[in-house]
């Protein structure tokens, strides 16, 4: 019986999209995760009459035709990259981006990582890095003399130093931004990658045209919404009783078929 | 009326079968690095003994063909372990067990035995790249397990994990749950990745199984009223013309 298999698919997809919902949930306290929701389309049909075949041979054609649907399919699962509300921490090395664009960060083997969790901290060099020690680009060294660290919405970076009235400008950050954010590949991390599909960074100074502001002492929260989570949560676990359902129907149908004298 | 009873007797057998190895998925559903299985089938022809329909030559029975491996990834399960190893791409760990034979596995539930060897959760030893058993001393603290299988620890580099890829993963042997063996020589992996900290789980659907288990009953119940039909024609034949004034 297709009605077997068809739900089983429907079985699958709902388990994906309940796994999708509760890594939202598990992250819900992430600095600047985005929460992700999960596609489906149509996935097969069996053709029994076309569309449009000759009925007779007048030329009258068959206006609707038979086609028997065969399940459902995941067609993607893409990030939703609103904004994060803004958390007021009061630390100096937080940043928060308030619009579009990621920071720089130099992985261990070389290449670019982009993050938008600006939680930083001082290296013991003066390097600005994230928590797991990875550098920030371009390269942002904090004398150790320095008293206090200013860094505005440009992004750039000011210390103040003993005994001088104006404070000296020790680097510029950076921010990137892509054609296609949709399409950068999660590693974990808070980190994401360039791929082929997000299209090169397109790397300027912040505040400037298309480039969000860069602000001190905040943290981005993640954009996973309680509330929706959980209302999809109990549709895909509706759905996927419904179709455990269809199952068992199926199977009682078939043993009916094979109880007939 | 013999051919009807002995394919459908082929029929049932092949179901057995097919049975066998879903329960077995099921029973394995959270094993270490197990990766599901599936029955397949060939007809076997057979000449049609006395008269048959027009144009029909042959009798068709099932036979096994043989057992096709699902090779998916299985979903990975963090443990915080240090010495638990996932193994994230097409690839083997390489272990030698008891008898000095070369095995191969997926499961990365890794130990350090009285010897201060690294062994399987299951006893066998786990060789480096060499061959060679991997000692890990009691003074090797902090383990760290890179993504190319290289261990350190504090005191620096103890070994590099022996990866195998193979062409052909479909004609390994399986041992137990989730050991292999097989007689092509291994090849340097192309992508893959070892996590340490998590452990693969089973790529058993427990949903495709299910399924499966109901379409495999509902087949063998279904000859069986084919089989209980014709019992009952022999028994009324029997009866009638057996029957003497």
């Amino acid at each position: 019986m297709k009605a077997l298999s068809t739900a089983a698919t429907g079985m699958q997809a709902q388990q994906l999209n309940v796994e999708v919902i509760s890594n939202n949930i598990a992250n819900m306290n992430t600095t600047a995760f985005k929460r992700r929701r999960a596609e489906f389309q149509d996935l097969l049909y069996q053709t029994v009459q076309r569309v449009g075949a000759n009925s007779s041979d007048a030329g009258t054609t068959v206006p609707s035709g038979i086609q028997v649907g065969l399940g459902v399919r995941a067609s993607g699962i893409y990030r939703i990259t609103d904004q994060g509300s803004l958390e007021n921490t009061g630390n100096q090395f937080d940043l928060a981006i308030n619009g579009p664009g990621f920071f720089r960060i130099q992985l261990p083997d070389g290449s670019d990582g982009f993050t938008r969790a600006g939680s930083f901290q001082v290296d013991q060099d003066g390097q600005l890095v994230t928590p797991e020690g990875y550098q920030v680009q371009p390269g942002i060294n904090i004398p150790p003399e320095a008293i206090d660290v200013t860094i505005n919405q440009q992004g750039e970076v000011q210390v103040q130093l003993e005994g001088q009235v104006a404070p000296q400008v020790v680097g510029q950050l950076e921010l990137a931004i892509f054609a296609n954010e949709a399409g950068l590949e999660a590693v974990g991390q808070n980190l994401l990658l360039e791929t082929q599909a997000s299209g090169p960074a397109n790397i300027a100074i912040p505040d400037t045209e298309g480039y969000g502001q860069v602000l001190q002492g905040f943290v981005e929260g993640s954009n996973v919404n309680a509330v929706s989570e959980i209302t999809n949560l109990i549709t895909a676990q509706r759905a996927y009783e419904l179709n455990s359902r269809v199952i068992q129907t199926a199977d009682e149908m078939l043993n009916a078929t094979n109880q007939l004298r | 009326m013999d051919n009807l009873l002995y394919v459908a007797m082929s029929h049932q057998s092949a179901m057995q079968r097919r049975m066998d190895v879903v329960s077995n998925n099921i029973a394995n559903m959270n094993t270490t690095g197990f990766r599901g299985e599936r029955v397949t089938f060939r007809h076997h022809l057979e000449e049609l003994e006395g008269d048959g329909p027009k144009g029909m030559t042959n009798v068709n029975f099932t036979l096994d063909y043989g057992i096709l491996r699902n090779l998916e990834q299985g979903s990975f399960m963090p443990t915080n372990n240090p010495l638990d190893v996932a193994l994230e791409g097409s690839g083997f760990l390489t272990i030698e067990n008891d008898l000095g034979e070369t095995l191969y596995t997926r499961s990365g539930h890794l130990r350090i035995n009285a010897e201060s060897e690294l062994i399987l959760a299951s006893g066998q030893r786990v060789l480096d790249e060499n061959g060679n058993p991997i000692t890990i001393d009691p003074e090797d603290t902090n383990i760290k397990i890179t993504k190319d299988g290289r261990i350190f620890s504090d005191l620096g580099e103890i070994a590099r994990l022996g990866l195998a890829a193979f062409n052909d993963e479909q004609n390994m042997e399986r041992l137990g749950a989730a050991i292999y063996r097989t007689d092509e020589p291994p090849k340097d992996p192309q992508d893959l990745n070892v996590l340490q900290g998590s452990l693969e789980g089973s790529n058993v659907n427990s949903i495709s199984e299910i399924t499966e288990m109901i379409n495999v009953m509902r087949s063998y119940q279904s000859v069986q009223r084919q089989m209980d039909s014709v019992q009952e024609l022999r028994d009324r034949s029997i009866d009638r013309l057996a029957r003497v004034g």
